[in-house]
């Protein structure tokens, strides 16, 4: 059991607990005035013992514009950093189908909203059950959450002192990945439209059937990706994992080294600062 | 208090930073005097984020804000908050911090809202302990705000300007009065806003707050996302000068104008001070 302050009054503490737990039920109903309605029985015989009414609101409407409060903000948050995931549904069933079961499994338990939906690929992939394209959301996810990590990375020193046997580690702000499909730029023809346009428009086309590498990395303010070849990928992924030039290169195909300019790929790592000594938050 | 008044400057008129307005802030640096920031914004170790930071500080007196402190919350003090928070407050040189006299979380959940307290006796002494310590801990002046709400508890045994002025006194902190807050809530709960600040020790004042809300009919929301009404001017225009004149805020969060338009609305602060200077004359 978390722990309480050792003074907090009583009373204080059973009825903070249970507005939390009134706000935090889900949005079912929404009544005459736009506020949800509480719709647990107990809860709203609560309401009326606890909750003064005024001359225009009952009891429970009065805790039910906190309620809607609670849902409308963090599914703001949520839209916000899953673009997307958002437009693979629009803005109702994104707030059905995913915000609401994904709140209800992970709510809030720090003040930092910037990692609200850090865990959505996961509870995709344990929990989603509609639908058919359940691969496609979870890589959607997974690259939403990637943008907005990028975007929140620390940056540090760069690399230096290198031997062959020094340990080099990607930079939080970089990442790279290995997808079936091109996602990456299926995802930014996405968001060129409103969350609603894709429910009547036909989605882009999305090009498959060979692998996709490429990196996103932080651009000043901005995430950005760029496509790049096997090479590039499988070496960035070693120095992901944290690896010596010399171990990063024990695996790395001989027909790649052919058409590999890994002089060229280091002087571009090494201007933007995505290798470093220091150990990653992934390694 | 009077020493560690005579400390705390009058800044004149702010708005709250948002990323919404910085590329028309850093592409014209606007003559403003002073920036307030929403403190967990910055405490992370984003470099963006803290790039976007430097840049202002170089050019801008900043005050921090906090929306996470949770004073009248179950959960004991957060320390590990309270060392982010104060680390920020050496790099910003923040002459005071504010947060809000409210509620946000129990153990294990965060509600990210400014949750309504019951004012109680019980409560009003649990929130005195702990703003004393917050106080002592942060080594600023600390400064409370009065939330907007939409619920009232039928277990308050006093009013609600009753309890804060209390908590400001007894723990020997100070004000942050939000004039908005004042009309959202005096329209929610039926009270005249002249019994909320006439009961205040605005002394303690050290800064007001300024926004614009959302009338829903029969409720008001404080939505900050629109101009100051005109019943929040008048308030303003009577409340500045029994501060003795404290620095002067508009926070606007969603729906932006622009930067430009959004400095013209806080300048409007001006007009409504002109009774201080005609007293002070």
């Amino acid at each position: 059991m978390s722990k309480i302050d050792s003074k907090v009054p009583i009373g204080l503490y059973t009825l903070q607990k249970w507005f939390g737990k009134v706000i935090t039920t889900p949005i079912i109903n929404i009544d005459e005035k736009g506020i949800p309605t509480i719709d647990d029985a107990k809860h709203k015989e609560e309401a009326k013992r606890l909750i003064t009414p005024n001359k225009f609101l009952s009891s429970d409407q009065r805790i039910g514009i906190y309620k809607m409060q609670y849902w409308l903000r963090l599914f703001e948050l949520l839209k916000e950093d899953f673009p997307f995931v958002l437009r693979l549904f629009g803005n109702d069933l994104f707030e059905e189908k995913i915000a609401t079961p994904y709140l209800i499994k992970y709510p809030p338990n720090t003040w930092d909203l910037n990692f609200l939906g850090e865990m959505l690929a996961k509870w995709i992939e344990d929990n989603y059950q509609d639908g058919s394209d359940k691969k496609l959301l979870y890589y959607a996810a997974v690259i939403d959450t990637a943008y907005f990590q990028v975007f929140f990375a620390p940056e540090f020193d760069q690399t230096s002192n290198i031997s062959e046997e020094t340990k080099i580690y990607l930079q939080p702000f970089v990442r790279v990945f290995e997808l079936d499909a091109d996602l990456f730029s299926f995802r930014e023809k996405f968001l060129e439209q409103d969350p609603n346009y894709w429910l009547e428009n036909d989605f882009p086309r999305l090009s498959k059937n060979k692998k996709f590498y490429t990196v996103l990395y932080r651009d000043y303010n901005k995430a950005k990706y760029s496509k790049i070849s096997k090479g590039e990928y499988l070496l960035l992924k070693a120095f992901e994992m944290g690896s010596s030039i010399e171990g990063a290169f024990q695996n790395f195909p001989e027909k790649l080294m052919k058409k590999a300019d890994i002089e060229l790929w280091f002087k571009t790592w090494s201007e933007n600062n995505w290798l470093t000594n220091q150990k990653g938050l992934r390694s | 208090m009077n020493k560690m008044m005579k400390n705390i400057p009058n800044l004149g008129i702010g708005v709250g930073l948002r990323p919404a307005h910085y590329s028309e802030i850093f592409a014209n640096l606007p003559k403003i005097d002073w920036f307030e920031i929403i403190s967990e914004n910055y405490m992370n170790d984003s470099k963006p984020v803290q790039d976007n930071l430097e840049k202002i500080l170089t050019h801008y007196r900043v005050v921090q804000h906090g929306v996470s402190l949770s004073i009248g919350g179950p959960d004991p003090i957060d320390f590990e908050y309270l060392k982010k928070l104060k680390k920020l407050a050496k790099k910003t040189r923040t002459p005071w911090i504010s947060d809000h006299l409210c509620w946000g979380r129990v153990p294990g959940s965060h509600y990210h809202d400014l949750l309504p307290l019951p004012y109680t006796k019980k409560t009003l002494e649990y929130v005195v302990e702990r703003a004393k310590i917050i106080q002592d801990f942060l080594e600023v002046p600390f400064a409370l705000e009065n939330v907007s709400s939409y619920a009232s508890f039928k277990e308050d045994e006093m009013e609600e300007w009753d309890f804060y002025g209390e908590v400001i006194e007894r723990a020997n902190i100070f004000m942050m009065l939000d004039v908005n807050n004042i009309y959202v809530s005096s329209k929610n709960h039926n009270f005249d806003p002249k019994d909320y600040y006439k009961n205040l020790p605005l002394e303690r004042a050290i800064q007001i707050h300024l926004a614009g809300h959302s009338n829903l009919g029969d409720y008001l929301i404080d939505t900050h996302d629109n101009y100051v009404c005109d019943e929040v001017w008048e308030i303003y225009s009577e409340v500045y000068p029994l501060t003795g004149g404290v620095s002067t805020l508009l926070e606007w969060d969603a729906n932006f104008i622009s930067f430009e338009d959004t400095w013209k609305e806080a300048l409007k602060a001006k007009k409504f001070q002109k009774d201080l200077n005609t007293c002070q004359k």
